[in-house]
């Protein structure tokens, strides 16, 4: 009891708690959050506490020093100069609330908060007193950071991590984390420390929850997950990205994926600045479990985003290289149905269901089929492959294939093409296409079959069995707009007929006889066309009992009826003495490429290395400079290092971290063929040259 | 057969998987080309003796362009080269007024890389090296460290542009003395190329001049000054999809554009650029197009024409221009046996898939997209490696079946190479002959 009373009566001696003033070297110290007495220990050792104020040091308060500038060499207010002080006392006086201010300053207010909230907090006699303070410390903390933070870096990540570190300790199970929908905006992953943080959060809250993940934060761990390599989708098209994610998303995992099994919880480390504490890492477990670490989680989500990056793809080329495209029509034609805007798609779906319920094709003006999409952009001559690659999508084709823009009300014909390995044999559709010409006029002459004409006439092409399935899906939207057509269906055909041979213009004329056979037409207008074509069957040949002969034998000429239609397969045929060829090339590539890469050889026997002198002794690591090699042993104790921690680590060396690491990184280069150090952050060790180096 | 490391294996099968360009473990995978690479490294081994070295590598839209630029910045990596490499786009060009040159300067800055940074962003790397050694010759010669810069610096001035560059180095050091993380920023900034107006460049570093559209090239050359000054053997630059520049309509910007191509080349072949080193990439119709390609211009295309003698077969590696022809169905099979060998760490033991599986695989492909599964890769090889990761996440699993599962979508690329910026072009109107209305009567 009385252990407890004196130290409390002693820490409260030198605590300035939050809000109170106190007074050093003539200064009024306003807002209190700081040690100022005669008497305090440091934590783990016993000189004097180095965020102590002490009154009775000696202050130039007449000139103070213009910087502080922060570096290993700052261990404390006693060490610093008289000037200093003065700058760093002034500084206090103002409130911590001047325009601007130097590193060391900040530094060293930190030190006295750190003690604070580190080992006071953690004495069970101060534990509530602290907590109570907790607010408003990590208040003025925030206030800081956003008042100095640009300008001061250091002071900024260290602060941030402290932060984090408390809001750890203060919430374990992470409950008043803020809200992290607000960040499924896409973010450059690891652009935001905090957004990077809570998307973990919320992602392990989901597991714990026991629900399936929703999409957005489905998205959102893709985007936040440094292991994912990311093309240019999600930055060039993010909301495009987005919601493909979230669409191909919920098709293969239905309401979400089910978070189970075991993760490992998450954890926030805080390695403190002030010396106060020697060398210690403060650690705070989350009571949440840790996804993004889980593989199977990550691999889902890689091949989800790679699945919509390769979607995407084409329409990124295009924006990245003509950025103005966006809207167009040869944009349109880039992008997968998936993305098309809902208004575009709904109006194709609706056309492609009523084709397929109709089983039959679409005429419409050709200016209306324009008006469904976008404007076009490029060369006029291209237009018409970038409308066939838009139509292709929906498994559409349009006929004339090359409508004419200066005559857009005419009408033109959208049907649907069937898939089809067969080969269309030379000039076959031409003459299909002619014979169906005089068939329409044929059948139209008999007028026996109105309202039923196309279906006719669609059916009478399957007396023309070498049309491949793409030829007679054209033909039939040909024949819609024939019938369409009030007149001049046989603009055309006289010319047409006069260079058809006489095989093909009889071929003609049995195919129009088959059909007229078949569904009973005998008008004068197939018998005279009948004659026209030379033919000499004629319908004396109807009732026939016996089997009759429809065309005189001509060996080698004619169209044999092709075997049935089987899958193509193309051969790959290899070369086999230019593989061979290659492969020794290859390998010579490879030995010339292999002494440039230094690749590891296979042989795993032992190798007998001679003892390196001096390794264990510390002059000459890596062959580096004291300075360096100091900075390189003191990373090599941890595994993974945070920016911010190196950082402090670099300037307490009097290094810069960048050209420090570079330097290292060469070195562990020239000796292991590896760097020692990987990652920008964290940055972390390489286990292997690490091992060696040991 | 050599080892592969883990860490080459893991990052080349994440970037084909995801149909991009890797950075690194190309050697793994390359395909003959040997004399390519050849010329390649020669020109390598030229920067890093304080040469210069100049090529256009030209090829079709999958014979590999790209990889074989990449494949000459790792080289250059590997040989001690700072490497940085950009595409080409409608905003980033050679030469422009509107800010594009200084746009393609900012993006080369940005993906500066060394050997141990090869992702890019190596720039702060560069010049705290460079400080970092200077402080240390401070220390041993017992001078001053400003002086030591200065000092260093000194070779500098007398490039064009040089002492503004020397003055920025200067103030980000003294940024590092003072604490000062905005003059450091700031520096940093003018060196990427981020300023836009000279009076900010003023206040915040006292400079004069800021990198600007027509001294890009200037500050290219500063740059590789700098590098070896900060101990790298110098600067190789790999520029893609320059066939952006042949889709320019405009033709002045065109030329203008080629004049500049024309100066680097000029200046890399007569040995006044000092370890700098330019590989460019483009289509054959970039190159050799005589209205809107390379060959436009008079001067270029009387430097780069083929070597007359170059021809039925025999072939001039020390030419400025490399000629990459598309991937024959050998070589893609060969590309093949790679991948299998990287999955398999290269150990013939752990192979995934049998010597039949192979043309079993390319015969699937040539069913569903035709030659286009060897003549533009991309999307074959990544059916290849997603097979290869499924059978071996699922090693009872049945290679036959899951070949015929395998989809394989073709690869349009190409066409978006061809597709040049709109002109107006007369659009022609079908002719009707007298003749074509039917006479036929009955």
């Amino acid at each position: 009891m009385f252990l407890t009373d004196l130290f409390s009566r002693h820490a409260k001696s030198c605590w300035v708690p939050p809000g109170e003033a106190s007074e050093a070297a003539g200064f009024v110290l306003p807002r209190g959050m700081i040690y100022v007495g005669t008497e305090l220990r440091a934590v783990a050792n016993k000189s004097a506490e180095p965020s102590l104020i002490n009154p009775r040091l000696p202050v130039d308060s007449v000139q103070p020093s213009k910087t502080f500038r922060w570096s290993s060499d700052v261990t404390g207010y006693a060490a610093i100069g008289a000037k200093v002080k003065a700058l760093y006392l002034q500084w206090l006086s103002e409130g911590r609330k001047s325009a601007e201010t130097s590193t060391g300053c900040l530094m060293l207010f930190l030190f006295g908060v750190e003690r604070r909230v580190l080992h006071d907090w953690a004495q069970p006699q101060m534990h509530d007193v602290v907590g109570a303070e907790l607010p408003a410390i990590i208040a003025e903390l925030e206030r800081l950071v956003a008042r100095y933070g640009e300008p001061h870096p250091v002071f900024k990540a260290q602060t941030l991590k402290l932060l984090a570190y408390l809001a750890a300790m203060r919430d374990p199970h992470a409950k008043g984390v803020d809200d992290w929908r607000g960040y499924l905006h896409p973010v450059e992953p690891g652009s935001s420390e905090r957004a990077h943080r809570d998307v973990r959060v919320a992602l392990g809250r989901a597991a714990l929850s026991g629900g399936p993940l929703p999409p957005d934060l489905a998205y959102c761990g893709y985007l936040h997950l440094p292991a994912i390599p990311k093309r240019d989708a999600h930055r060039v098209c993010g909301d495009l990205h987005r919601q493909l994610f979230e669409a191909e998303y919920a098709r293969q995992y239905g309401a979400g994926l089910e978070l189970e099994g075991r993760f490992e919880k998450m954890s926030a480390l805080y390695q403190p600045v002030s010396p106060t504490f020697g060398e210690v890492e403060f650690e705070a477990l989350l009571e949440v479990p840790d996804v993004m670490r889980d593989a199977g989680f990550v691999r889902k989500l890689e091949q989800l985003g790679h699945y919509c990056d390769n979607q995407l793809s084409d329409y990124v080329r295009l924006l990245n290289t003509q950025p103005e495209k966006q809207g167009t029509l040869e944009a349109l034609a880039a992008l997968p149905l998936q993305s098309w805007p809902i208004g575009r798609r709904f109006r194709f779906e609706r056309l492609v269901a009523q084709m397929k319920a109709e089983d039959r094709p679409q005429t419409l003006p050709y200016a209306k089929l324009l008006a469904w999409l976008p404007r076009y952009t490029g060369r006029p001559l291209d237009k018409l492959g970038v409308l066939a690659r838009v139509l292709s999508k929906w498994g559409l084709a349009v006929e004339p294939s090359a409508p004419s823009e200066a005559h857009a009300q005419d009408p033109v014909a959208l049907y649907r093409v069937q898939d089809g390995n067969a080969r269309p044999l030379a000039g076959e559709y031409e003459r299909a296409e002619l014979a169906c010409r005089l068939l329409v006029f044929i059948v139209r002459a008999e007028g026996a079959f109105a309202g039923t004409e196309f279906d006719v006439l669609s059916g009478a092409l399957g007396h023309w069995p070498t049309l491949t399935l793409a030829q007679k899906d054209r033909l039939r939207a040909r024949l819609c707009l024939w019938l369409a057509q009030a007149e001049g269906v046989l603009e055309g055909t006289t010319q047409a007929l006069a260079a058809l041979s006489a095989k093909d213009k009889a071929r003609i004329g049995e195919f129009l006889f088959a059909v007229a056979e078949h569904v009973g037409i005998e008008g004068s207008a197939l018998s005279r066309i009948l004659a026209q074509m030379s033919t000499r069957k004629t319908k004396k040949a109807r009732g026939a009992t016996v089997p009759v002969m429809l065309r005189e034998e001509q060996p080698g000429s004619g169209f044999p009826i092709p075997a049935a239609p089987e899958p193509v397969r193309p051969k790959v045929s290899l070369d086999l003495a230019r593989i061979a060829q290659l492969q020794v090339e290859s390998e010579e590539v490879s030995s010339m490429l292999g002494a440039i890469f230094s690749e590891e050889p296979t042989i795993v026997a032992p190798l007998v290395v001679a003892p390196i002198t001096g390794v264990s002794a510390t002059p000459s690591l890596l062959g580096l400079d004291q300075r360096h090699a100091a900075f390189a042993r003191r990373l090599i104790a941890q595994a993974s290092w945070s920016r911010t921690e190196l950082e402090v680590l670099a300037v307490a060396e009097g290094l810069m971290l960048e050209g420090a690491l570079e330097r290292i990184n060469e070195a562990a280069y020239d000796h292991y063929d590896d760097p020692l150090f990987e990652g920008a952050d964290p940055v972390e060790l390489n286990l292997s040259v690490a091992k060696e180096l040991a | 057969m050599t080892a592969i490391k883990a860490r080459d294996r893991d990052a080349l099968i994440q970037s084909l998987r995801a149909g991009v360009v890797p950075r690194v473990g190309q050697h793994l995978i390359q395909v003959g080309r040997v004399r390519e690479i050849e010329a390649l490294i020669k020109d390598v081994d030229r920067i890093g003796e304080g040469g210069s070295a100049f090529r256009v590598v030209a090829g079709d839209y999958g014979a590999g362009k790209s990889f074989f630029l990449n494949l000459a910045c790792s080289i250059g990596r590997e040989k001690k080269l700072v490497t940085a490499s950009a595409d080409l786009t409608p905003d980033r060009r050679l030469h422009a007024t509107g800010g594009q040159a200084r746009s393609l300067y900012a993006e080369l800055m940005k993906n500066l890389a060394t050997r141990t940074k090869p992702e890019g962003g190596a720039l702060s790397a560069i010049v705290e090296k460079f400080i970092a050694q200077a402080l240390q010759d401070a220390q041993t010669g017992g001078k001053s460290p400003e002086s030591v810069i200065q000092e260093k610096l000194g070779s500098l001035s007398e490039l064009v542009g040089g002492y503004d560059f020397a003055s920025v180095i200067a103030a980000y050091w003294k940024g590092h003395e003072t604490g000062n993380e905005q003059l450091k920023a700031d520096a940093v900034r003018w060196l990427r190329g981020e300023f836009t107006t000279k009076t900010d460049a003023k206040n915040a570093l006292g400079v004069r001049t800021i990198v600007e559209d027509a001294s890009v090239y200037d500050q290219i050359k500063l740059m590789a000054r700098f590098v070896r000054l900060a101990g790298y053997a110098g600067l190789l630059i790999c520029l893609d999809e320059l066939v952006n520049l042949y889709k320019m309509s405009n033709t002045q910007a065109r030329r203008a554009n080629y004049e500049q191509i024309l100066r680097i080349l000029n200046d890399t072949l007569q040995g006044s650029a000092e370890g700098l080193g330019f590989v460019l990439g483009g289509t054959p119709e970039f190159l050799t197009d005589r209205v809107r390609g390379l060959f436009s211009y008079e001067a270029l295309q009387s430097r780069l024409a083929e070597n007359t003698f170059a021809k039925d077969g025999l072939v001039d590696y020390n030419h400025p221009v490399l000629k990459l022809a598309n991937l024959s169905p050998e070589d893609f099979y060969v590309l093949l046996t790679k991948l299998r060998n990287v999955f398999g760490y290269g150990d013939a033991s752990k192979y995934l898939l049998p010597d039949t599986a192979l043309p079993v695989f390319m015969e699937h492909c040539a069913q569903r997209i035709g030659d286009a599964y060897f003549r533009t890769p991309r999307n074959t090889v990544t059916a290849f490696v997603n097979l290869l990761s499924v059978l071996e996440q699922n090693p009872d699993a049945s290679w036959q079946t899951l070949i015929g599962q395998i989809q394989v979508s073709m690869d349009r690329g190409a066409e978006t190479d061809r597709v040049v910026e709109a002109e107006p072009v007369a659009v022609a109107q079908p002719v009707v002959g007298a003749d074509e209305f039917a006479n036929f009567s009955l």
